[in-house]
């Protein structure tokens, strides 16, 4: 790690001290960022990659790029947006190692036309959209909305993952992505379709009283 | 409560808006527009609380918690990076 003059940050929160120390000189304090970071990154991951050891290499690998390239931070976000952009960029170089295909496009034209009609069909909202949450959990549902993430293309997937689950905004998730905010709102409300479709057919067929 | 005089057409023109109502994402002149026909027509009510619902399902379903094996792997890795010249 080299020692660049450090910039004054533009964006300032409970991070950035922290990197500003770490890049002066206290290396041990990465250890801090690791505990913050890697849970949330470990789960981006897992919900990213179907595989568990793909979702281990993503963390590792985007905490040590992360670690490498601490000097060359320059505080224009916020420390969690840059790791996942370098999270994103992981994950996407070993997409295309693997020759997945990144522009698979979602078939949502006909499930899009056929919505109001479909649910008119729904005397009233269903009962799994009207129970307490709690009343629906169980391990065989966390299971489906796994595969229903998993079965995403890669570029609905990240979006929904980015907004919904590490909860950026629209335009944080576009600068991350280097999308149009349009493009990921479109992205974001096509990936929430598809998973609901998805979810809707689980508790038809999967669960009574819906 | 029924949509008794359905505007298909309306309907779908709205029913791209509702992820930008449940992010807040609309102008105040939008979510009225899209709310007062959320009142009158059961579709679109419908198709609002499926979708919040997924919404629900799928943030409280993504969370993973760090097996031991990899929590002691990534310290190691630590280890190797903060000690390291
Ligand atoms: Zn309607």
């Amino acid at each position: 790690m080299k020692n660049n003059p450090i910039p004054a940050a533009a964006v300032a929160d409970e991070d950035t001290a922290l990197v500003q120390r770490i890049v002066a000189g206290e290396r041990e304090l990465f250890r801090v960022l690791v505990e913050r970071y890697a849970p949330r990154l470990y789960t981006f991951g897992r919900r990213m990659c179907r595989n568990e050891a793909d979702a281990e290499d993503l963390v590792q690998e985007t905490l040590f790029n992360a670690f490498r390239h601490l000097p060359e931070f320059r505080f224009e976000s916020r420390f969690k947006n840059w790791l996942y952009r370098i999270a994103v960029n992981v994950c996407r170089k070993r997409h295309r190692r693997l020759r997945q295909a990144a522009e698979e496009e979602l078939p949502l034209e006909d499930l899009e036309k056929r919505l109001p009609e479909e649910t008119a069909r729904t005397a009233a909202v269903p009962l799994w959209a009207r129970l307490p949450l709690e009343r629906l959990l169980s391990e065989e549902l966390i299971a489906q909305v796994h595969e229903a993430i998993w079965s995403l293309p890669e570029k609905y997937r990240v979006v929904l993952l980015l907004r919904d689950i590490e909860e950026f905004s629209t335009e944080e998730t576009a600068r991350l992505l280097r999308l149009t905010p349009g493009n990921v709102k479109v992205r974001l409300h096509r990936a929430r379709l598809y998973l609901r479709e998805r979810l809707k057919g689980y508790f038809r067929h999967g669960m009574q009283g819906t | 409560m029924e949509c008794r005089e359905p505007e298909p057409r309306h309907c779908r023109e709205l029913a791209d808006r509702i992820s930008a109502y449940l992010d807040g994402e609309l102008d105040a002149a939008g979510r009225r527009e899209l709310e007062e026909h959320l009142g009158a027509c059961l579709e679109c009510a419908c198709c609002v609380e499926t979708l919040r619902r997924t919404i629900a399902l799928c943030r409280w379903a993504a969370p993973q918690p760090i097996p031991e094996e990899f929590s002691r792997r990534l310290d190691a890795l630590l280890e190797r990076l903060v000690v390291a010249p």
